[in-house]
């Protein structure tokens, strides 16, 4: 992992170097485009320094590495945007109140799972290998995650990160193998409702026995 | 030959009967289903039910011991059969899509690594060729889709692409070769294949499995999305320039 950090950064280094020796001759809009790019990278490798290092950490309490793995979350993670969008449709039909309850419930759900799979990064590490820009909003973090001990196959994984103008960059999906968390995230949820005659308490009912489970293991 | 007629028969009968199987079941009402997709849900998610069984008490545990036991090299050499074995279906389906580059690699690459029975992947330096399937093909020459379908023991299909895998398997040059040990070899290809996908993606389909709310529906969003991939060259899905995440930002 500590190559992956250096490799990296060497990456970013050069190409930062690339882009400005080459923006003299770019078009203005290629040449932003481009930076852009390895904004997103350096955000991507920067996430993934931090993850290492809580997850390497000895000697912390579960309540200080739940407290990291939040920050982690919250400094990476549009979490606000990610909660809203894995309701789908139905997101707009929900009352305040549901809102509230989908919003905290699945916050627990979000942070559990990034424990979880924080922990299966150790021994693995992230290749960049192309970088996508998707309209004036997306940047796409493209690379392979690789078993240093060559005992799983390669995957090839893409951060979806937004790029809005003056705001901070955050992840909102993580695409593994063409497949989209987040759109995975919001199908499950969508036919949990319609299942449950299209209510919206269903799907609030459900993440509580899941979190119930979560918690009693 | 006789051996190859009986395995057509085979082929031919499993998909019919599931589908006329399931063409005989009621379908839900649209506005009760949870895809509009899916309008064999409840047939589908019983299968499912079934698929997850034989999983808890076959092949997650034999898949763990597979990994857990069989030394590495020799997982990739059953790796790399199984993969031989869809060549020349791959071969063939690359020449209908028009994709003479593909084909001819994946006809090189069966004809070289047949040598060691494709046990030795002999071009691993080389370019590899895309796997394709007769359910492109199909897509291809405008076939719709069909509806979805949780095939037992097999898993997520569309009618399309469960009539083009019945088809891919008469491809399997195996199926050419007379005698037991072909016979023998014929017979346990399906579940080895079974095996090496599941050990191969033993986190990925544990994580759907333990760790979601509603698996069956995971399961199918997961195989449409992957299904998309592996059709975008053929039927491009238009996606606004937000990479259908518009919704996102609204």
């Amino acid at each position: 992992m500590v190559q992956l950090c250096c490799f990296l950064r060497s990456m970013t280094g050069f190409c930062a170097a690339v882009i400005l020796a080459a923006s003299l001759t770019m078009n203005p809009g290629q040449a932003h485009a481009d930076s852009r790019i390895v904004e997103a990278e350096d955000f991507i490798s920067s996430l993934i320094e931090d993850i290492r290092i809580t997850v390497e950490a000895d000697a912390t309490t579960e309540d200080e590495k739940m407290a990291a793995i939040n920050a982690i979350v919250d400094s990476y993670f549009d979490v606000d945007g990610i909660t809203r969008f894995s309701a789908g449709r139905y997101w707009r039909a929900a009352s305040s109140e549901q809102r509230k309850q989908y919003t905290r419930q699945f916050r627990n759900v979000l942070i559990n799972t990034a424990r979880h799979q924080f922990d299966q990064i150790l021994g693995l590490t992230f290749m960049p290998t192309l970088s996508k820009v998707r309209g004036d909003k997306l940047i796409l973090v493209g690379g392979t995650i690789q078993d240093s001990n060559g005992n799983l196959p390669d995957v090839e994984i893409f951060w979806r990160v937004s790029a809005l103008a003056g705001q901070p960059m955050r992840v909102i999906d993580v695409e593994i193998e063409n497949i989209s968390m987040l759109k995975t995230q919001r199908d499950e949820n969508e036919a949990i409702i319609r299942r449950g005659g299209g209510s919206f308490d269903a799907l609030l009912q459900s993440l509580g026995e899941r979190l119930a489970k979560i918690e009693s293991q | 030959m006789f051996g190859f007629n009986i395995t057509l028969r085979k082929i031919f009968a499993i998909p019919l009967i599931i589908i006329l199987g399931l063409s005989s079941c009621s379908s839900i009402p649209e506005g009760h289903q949870s895809d509009s997709r899916d309008p064999y849900e409840d047939t589908n998610r019983s299968i499912f039910a079934f698929n997850l069984a034989a999983d808890d008490y076959v092949l997650e545990p034999v898949a763990k011991t597979y990994r857990d036991t069989v030394p590495l090299s020799a997982q990739t050499a059953i790796s790399n059969h199984v993969e031989w074995v869809g060549l020349p279906s791959t071969t063939l389906n690359s020449s209908l899509q028009g994709k003479f580059e593909n084909a001819t690699l994946a006809g090189l690459r069966f004809l070289v690594n047949g040598l060691t029975f494709g046990l030795v992947d002999l071009m691993e330096n080389e370019d590899e060729p895309e796997r394709k399937d007769f359910g492109q093909t199909l897509a291809l020459a405008g076939v719709s889709e069909g509806s979805y379908l949780m095939v037992p023991l097999l898993g997520s299909h569309t009618t399309r692409s469960l009539a083009g895998r019945g088809f891919d398997f008469m491809f399997n040059p195996i199926s050419f070769v007379g005698g037991s040990s072909a016979t023998a070899i014929r017979t346990a290809e399906t579940p080895v294949a079974a095996l090496t996908f599941r050990s191969n993606s033993f986190d990925a389909i544990n994580q759907i499995k333990y760790n979601s709310i509603d698996p069956y529906a995971r399961t199918r969003s997961a195989y449409y999305q992957r299904r998309a991939s592996q059709l975008v060259d053929i039927q491009p899905v238009k996606v606004d320039e937000d990479d259908g995440f518009g919704a996102f930002f609204e």
